[in-house]
């Protein structure tokens, strides 16, 4: 099946080489092409794609306000002039960053990093326990007993009703482990259980007794996540 | 086969080669595309500099950048993008001035090169 995808690019010449190159690969199927971010919402506001192509300055607002405004979690790729946002990027865990112009090669490396994404993604679903190091042996935590982790440096804390548990990880290396009908990323600190979470406040949230913060980056994820009637 | 396209030693040969590979009516169309989109942006960004506006200016720079790129010329791009740098000062002095007038007189030489190569171009795929 191909990945659906959207460009959304206000330089014509970049937009068309990304059509081209989606074509020559096979693997996508382009669903649109915008030259705004207003007009790319409005759009992704009605239809599911599995991947945007996105540049980040266009006039009106920025690559990053749609993500701040997306209620959904399509795969990512930035496509820009500049390096200085390659550290926004990270945040807002993009599959793949890419510096105009750039040649089919570059393009096919990133197609790889998605589908990469996709296949790590359909075998962690399937799980519902994870195995932790710590306390010089393997522990099972079912994935119900999981409240939520917390990043501790180069530590990660699993926090359970019964019990704590540290282990030499981080955050980014467990959310690329974890069971994503789950978990889900809230801050750059950590992931909650999701079906642990008692209430939303603002930017935070609480569980058991524990106040976690939502980041900007990560709102829309969590709104999307929650079955809000 | 025919003999491939040879870009000038002007322009990043080795970078054309690979962005193009082989299709040089795509690569013709490009370079008559940014022949088009460049005097548009750089007027708007002249526009700019009149009107004291830095970040108008920055924009338009950002902008007008990555064509240079398409076309193998990266020493306009680190130029614009030194430009780009200083205008997030939010002063457009009369330093910033002089490093418009000598990117402008970069891109005259630019545009030279790039009609050559487009006519080139347009006569290799004519054959």
């Amino acid at each position: 099946m191909k990945i659906s995808c959207i460009i959304v690019e206000d330089l014509q010449v970049a937009a068309d080489f990304l059509l081209k190159f989606c074509e020559k690969s096979g693997l996508l199927e382009v669903k649109g092409h915008f030259s705004n971010v207003a007009d790319a919402l409005v759009f992704l506001n009605e239809q599911t794609i599995d991947l945007i192509f996105l540049d980040v300055e266009m006039p009106g607002a920025t690559g990053f306000d749609l993500l701040d405004q997306l209620v959904y979690s399509p795969s990512v790729i930035l496509t820009t002039s500049k390096t200085e946002y390659a550290y926004n990027a990270f945040q807002y865990n993009v599959t793949d960053y890419m510096k105009k112009p750039f040649t089919y090669q570059r393009f096919q490396e990133a197609i790889g990093k998605v589908k990469k994404a996709e296949v790590n993604t359909a075998t962690i679903e399937s799980n519902d326990y994870i195995f932790i190091k710590a306390d010089g042996k393997l522990i099972r935590l079912n994935n119900d007993d999981v409240l939520f982790m917390e990043s501790m440096g180069d530590y990660v804390k699993f926090v359970t009703p019964a019990k704590k548990y540290v282990t030499l990880n981080t955050i980014k290396g467990l959310e690329e482990k974890v069971n994503k009908s789950a978990f889900l990323k809230v801050h750059r600190s950590y992931i909650v259980n999701i079906h642990k979470i008692d209430d939303i406040q603002d930017n935070t949230l609480y569980i058991k007794g524990n106040y976690i913060p939502i980041s900007k980056a990560h709102r829309a994820d969590v709104m999307k996540k929650l079955n809000i009637v | 086969m025919s003999e491939p396209f040879r870009f000038s030693q002007s322009l990043q040969v080795d970078f054309l080669n690979d962005l193009y590979d082989g299709d040089w009516e795509y690569a013709e169309s490009v370079f008559e595309n940014v022949i088009t989109e460049i005097p548009k942006l750089m007027a708007l960004a002249n526009q700019e500099l009149e009107m004291q506006n830095a970040e108008g200016l920055r924009q338009a720079l950002h902008k007008a950048k990555p064509l240079f790129g398409y076309v193998g010329l990266p020493a306009t791009q680190a130029m614009i993008q030194h430009m780009e740098n200083n205008c997030k000062t939010g002063v457009l002095n009369g330093a910033m001035k002089e490093d418009f007038a000598n990117l402008k007189n970069k891109i005259r030489v630019d545009s030279d090169l790039l009609e050559e190569e487009f006519r080139r171009l347009t006569e290799y795929n004519k054959k």
